[in-house]
Order: structure tokens, then sequence, then C-alpha cells
């Protein structure tokens, strides 16, 4: 077989040398076309934002809040109490409203909202005193996003948007908190822990709104250190 | 050439060509990965299983371009039909790449919850755009795409069907295309995703389109000369060796061949893999699939022994220099 020429490529023949030019310029650009691209994407990504979830595990007492969700109202401010895994702890602290208890866990935290994956409970006998902060609730309008307050805070990264959607309506028909963060058209910040009427998790209603640009309206206050938005199932809308 | 059943047919050429390839797949994931993590670092990390989901889409959805280009870029210059001949293995590797991506956005998404990990990433759209259900279809098909592509099931499915089957590729690209542009898409900022997506429509298209123009400009534009016959062209304008397509409606295309000054005719069609004969060229006295190398006697259109593929054949009559065509082919 001649290599002259204009000899066509045969798999199982020798390969011509026009083609073996070529395929030394075609390769590397593809390789470094490969890593051109993977460099602008790495570089254009947005940032999933200031999120820690601890490695160790620690220990914090306070007064178990079952209502809205199960959270620990401390010194320090509340903590939401989730479960290992996509779950929620509605069942573990059934009838404990009030009750001082410790927990251990690891400590999830960001924009100063913290939670807590629990790895065991125990009440304790102390008399515990907490001045939390309360304040009055002032009706608010505002457009954001409804999270799984458990991924938000750092159990994943990015945990929001689109792309997350189906992990955060799992992780909330588990019971994980919903929570709600946004801006009044004022471009005021608005996050709190989405309370909705006569239900003790968010209502499968709603998961289509979870991941998406929403507005709601509806009064938020601090009750026992904890931001909490109360909304009816039809006060949270897609936003336009 | 011939269909014995082996797993895969190994030579030189393709385990270079899989060589290769792998690198170039362990090359981007390794710099999309590391330079995430040095672009988002703690506390603004973004997390590995993430990271490496993303990067195996993304290293699929090139990978998709890439094959899909392949065949009109060897159309328009034959010199990148090598990167056509183990189009196949690439494309399985391309298969484990996406259903990499798969696995891990149901796992990780998916897993650690009250539900079967499946039905809570396909059952979560609520009211909008399914993307996650789009590209999980794309996925069945590149799936059973990829079990198909050997030989065996080529045989035996019959020509046509593989065809068929294997051109549900540009549906299921589609299917990837809006995955992105109503999923991932949604959540970036800036204009580099859409911009890059729309590069690569256009880019596929365009390909599509030179290649179409370019072929249409090599066939033979035809001219019915007397009872049926077609005046296909001057014996020069064949070059030796080589073969030029005659395209009719209602009729298959047809390779006219030039065999060292013998003119012949076959079906344009291989019986490989429907590869374009008349692309190909004459080696050792027999007409040489551009795509794997299968061969064909230009009077018989058989292979040569031990092979039995086999083609059709037309006749031919040249008559004061010109090729004169029959488009019917011999034994009816
Ligand atoms: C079972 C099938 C599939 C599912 C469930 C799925 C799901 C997803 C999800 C949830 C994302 C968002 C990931 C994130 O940013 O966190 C995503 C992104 C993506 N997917 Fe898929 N996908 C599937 C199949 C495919 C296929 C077959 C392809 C391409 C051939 C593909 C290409 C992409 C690309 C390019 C991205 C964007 C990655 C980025 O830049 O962030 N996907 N997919
Ligand atoms: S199509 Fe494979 S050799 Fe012709």
């Amino acid at each position: 077989m001649d290599n002259s020429g204009d000899t066509i490529y045969v798999g199982y023949l020798p390969v011509p040398k026009r083609y073996i030019a070529l395929l030394r310029f075609v390769v590397p650009v593809l390789a470094g076309a490969a890593v051109g691209l993977s460099l602008v994407l790495a570089f254009t990504t947005r940032s999933p934002g200031q999120a820690v979830w601890m490695a160790e595990a620690s220990a914090h007492a306070g007064i178990l809040r079952e209502r809205p969700y199960p959270f620990l109202e401390t010194t320090d401010g509340p903590m939401l109490l989730v479960e290992p895994g996509k779950f929620g702890s509605i069942n573990r602290f059934k009838g404990l409203e009030g009750s001082a208890i410790r927990v251990r866990g690891t400590l999830l935290e960001r924009d100063g909202w913290r939670a807590i994956e629990l790895l065991g409970h125990e009440l304790i006998n102390e008399e515990l005193e907490i001045n939390s902060i309360a304040q009055e609730a002032t009706e608010v309008v505002a457009i954001g996003e409804i999270l799984d307050s458990k991924c938000y805070l750092g159990a994943m990264k990015p945990g929001q948007g689109r792309s997350h959607r189906a992990c955060a309506i799992l992780c909330l028909r588990g019971g994980i908190p919903p929570l709600f963060v946004g801006q009044t058209a004022a471009g005021e910040q608005v996050a709190g822990v989405l309370a909705i009427e006569n239900s003790d998790a968010l209502p499968e209603s709603l998961f289509s709104l979870v991941g998406e640009r929403i507005e709601i309206r509806g009064p938020i206050s601090i009750e026992n250190g904890l931001s909490v938005v109360r909304v009816t199932e039809q006060e949270v809308t897609l936003a336009d | 050439m011939s269909n014995r059943y082996v797993l895969v047919q190994w030579n030189r050429h393709k385990k270079i060509y899989d060589i290769v390839t792998l690198a170039g797949m362990v090359l981007f994931l390794t710099v999309y990965v590391g330079a995430g993590m040095i672009r988002h670092q703690s506390p603004s990390e973004i997390s590995p299983p993430i990271l490496l989901m993303r990067g195996f889409g993304v290293l699929s959805i090139v990978m998709l371009h890439i094959i899909l280009s392949i065949g009109p870029l060897a159309r328009i210059d034959e010199r990148f039909s090598p990167l056509l001949y183990n189009r196949r293995h690439l494309g399985v590797m391309f298969f484990f790449a996406a259903f990499l991506h798969g696995f891990l956005v149901v796992g990780f998404y998916g897993g650690f919850g009250s539900v079967n990990p499946l039905s809570a990433i396909l059952n979560s759209s609520g009211g909008g755009v399914p993307y996650e259900l789009l590209g999980f279809m794309a996925l069945i098909i590149f799936f059973v795409m990829a079990a198909t592509s050997h030989d065996f099931w080529l045989a035996n499915l019959g020509h046509r069907f593989w065809k068929a089957m294997h051109m549900c590729v540009y549906a299921a690209y589609t299917l990837v295309v809006l995955h992105v542009a109503f999923g991932a898409m949604q959540d970036k900022q800036g204009a580099v995703t859409p911009a890059l997506l729309a590069l690569g429509v256009v880019w596929l298209g365009g390909l599509h389109i030179t290649a179409g123009l370019k072929q249409r400009k090599a066939d033979v534009a035809v001219a019915e000369a007397d009872a049926g016959w077609i005046d296909v062209c001057e014996v020069s304008e064949i070059p030796t060796s080589r073969a030029r397509v005659v395209r009719q409606a209602g009729h298959e295309a047809i390779a006219v061949v030039n065999n060292e000054g013998t003119i012949t005719a076959m079906s344009n069609v291989c019986a490989h893999q429907g590869g374009p004969l008349g692309e190909g060229q004459v080696i050792d006295g027999c007409l040489t699939c551009p795509w794997h190398g299968y061969q064909y006697d230009p009077a018989t259109g058989c292979s040569p022994p031990p092979y039995t593929e086999r083609v059709r054949t037309y006749e031919i009559r040249v008559e004061g220099g010109r090729v004169l065509l029959n488009p019917e082919p011999r034994g009816g």
C-alpha cells in the first residue's frame, strides 16, 4: 500500500501522512479547547454563598420549641433541629414543647441562621434563663425563594435554585423547615421560617413553587428568637 | 471484513483512539473540578459531588457535540475520517459519562429521603418545565443506541431500522439542549451558558448544512439519456481509483467507479453501517469504504473471500467517452 498523495484512510492500514498531520493539529486543539472551556465555566459559575457545616459535633442546651417547626431556643439565638438525611425532627420532639433539653449534633450556619443535624438529645433538669428577642408582627410583601433550610444553611452548596429543586422538595417533604429568603420592593432583606396556616410542614400544593421566584404576603414576626413569616397557602404565588 | 461477532474488534488504531479519548475525558474533568475547587473555596466552596455531577454533565454535552461533528467534518474534509473510524467507542464512552452525570444527580439530589430517588427527581417539576425528565429521556435514547451499537444488532435489526434508530440522536440532542436551557441555565448569571449553548447549536447546524451542500456539488447532476439510461459524465471526470455518486429520487444512491480505466457501478451504501462507498477508494482492486474499510469488488459488488458482504451492482455503457448508467440494479 503506498502512503503517497491521495490514499484514503483505512483503519486497518497504515495511516497516510496527510491524515496524521491533521490529527496532530486537531487533537491538541481539542484538548486546549477542553481546558479553556472548563476554566471559563469554573470561573463564571456563581458562588454558592458562605455557609458552613461543622465537621465536629457539639452540644447545645436550650428550650425546645415545637412550633412552627422544632427548634432550640438558646442564649445564642435559635437553632433549627433536623435529622440526618432529608428529614425533619417533628416526630422526635412531639409533646416536648417548653422542655429544657440538650442536643448533640453538627452545626450548620449561614447569615446568622443556624441548624443542628441531630446525633441525640436528652432532657435536662436545669432552670434556663433565656431572654430571646420577640417582635410584633408587621405585614410584609416580598419576592424571593422557598428553600429547604438544611441544604441552604450548608448541607449542599449550592442549595437553592432550579438545579436543586428536586432535592429541596424531597427535604421539605421529609419535614425539614422551609425558609423564605427574599426582598421587599424597597430592597429590604426578608428572611424567615415559612409557617403555613394549618400545616406542620410545607403542604404538597406548594411544592411546585419551590426553587422558583415567588411572592409572599403575610405577617413577619420574631417568636422566641426565631424569625417567622406566617402565610396561608394562597398567599404564596409565582412572581411575575 | 465480515461480521464475526467478537465483543470488540480491536486493532492498534482503535486502541490509540480509545486511550486518547479517555485521557481527554480525564483531563477535562480534572481541570473542571480542580478549577472549581480553586475558584470557590471554603466557606463558599461548591459541594464536591455537585462539582463532579456538573463536570460529567458538561463533559457529556461536549462529547455529544464532537460525536455529531465528526460525520459532516469527514464529508467536508476526508482527512477527518480517522475520527469516524471508531466513533462507536466514542459513543459508548459518552454514554457512560452522561450516565454518571444522571447517576450522581439521582443519588445526591434524589437520595437520603423518604421516597425512591429516581421518582424524587422525575416528579419534582410541579408547574415548570420538567427539565430532569428531558435529560432522562435523552439518556434512555443514548442507552438504547449504546447498547445496540454492536454489529450484531446491526445485522439482526436490519440496516434501515438501525439507521433510523441512530437518527434518534438528533431528537436526543434536542432534548439535551432543552434540558440545559430550562434547568441549569436558569440558575446561571450572565450570558456564558446561553452563548455556549447557542454556539453549539449553530456550529452543528452549520456543519451539517455545509456538508450537505458539498455533497450535492460532488454528486452528478442527472440527465436522462435514452430508454431510461442516465448520462453520468465524461470518463475523464472520474479520477482513477475513485468514484462519483449519482443520486436520483426514488432510487438508492449509486457509486460509479473508475478502476484503472474500467468503469463499473454499484450501490453507494455500504453493507456494514451504510457508509458512503462513493467517497471511498479502490485499494488492491476493491472499492474500500471510507468508514471502516469494508471492501467490494467493483465488478461483482462482492467482498473478497473469506468475507461474504455484497452490494447491488448496475450496468454501465461507455459511448463516445461518456459514461451511461442503467439505474435499475442487475438481477432485478
Ligand atoms: C437521568 C438523566 C438526567 C438527569 C436526572 C439530569 C439532571 C440534571 C440536573 C439536576 C442538573 C443541574 C445540576 C446542578 O447544576 O446542580 C443537570 C445539569 C446538566 N445536565 Fe443533566 N440530567 C440528566 C441527563 C443529562 C444528559 C443525558 C446530558 C447530556 C448529554 C445532560 C447534560 C447536562 C448539562 C450540560 C448540565 C449543566 C451542568 C452545569 O453547567 O451546571 N444531562 N442535569
Ligand atoms: S460502513 Fe463500516 S465499512 Fe462501510
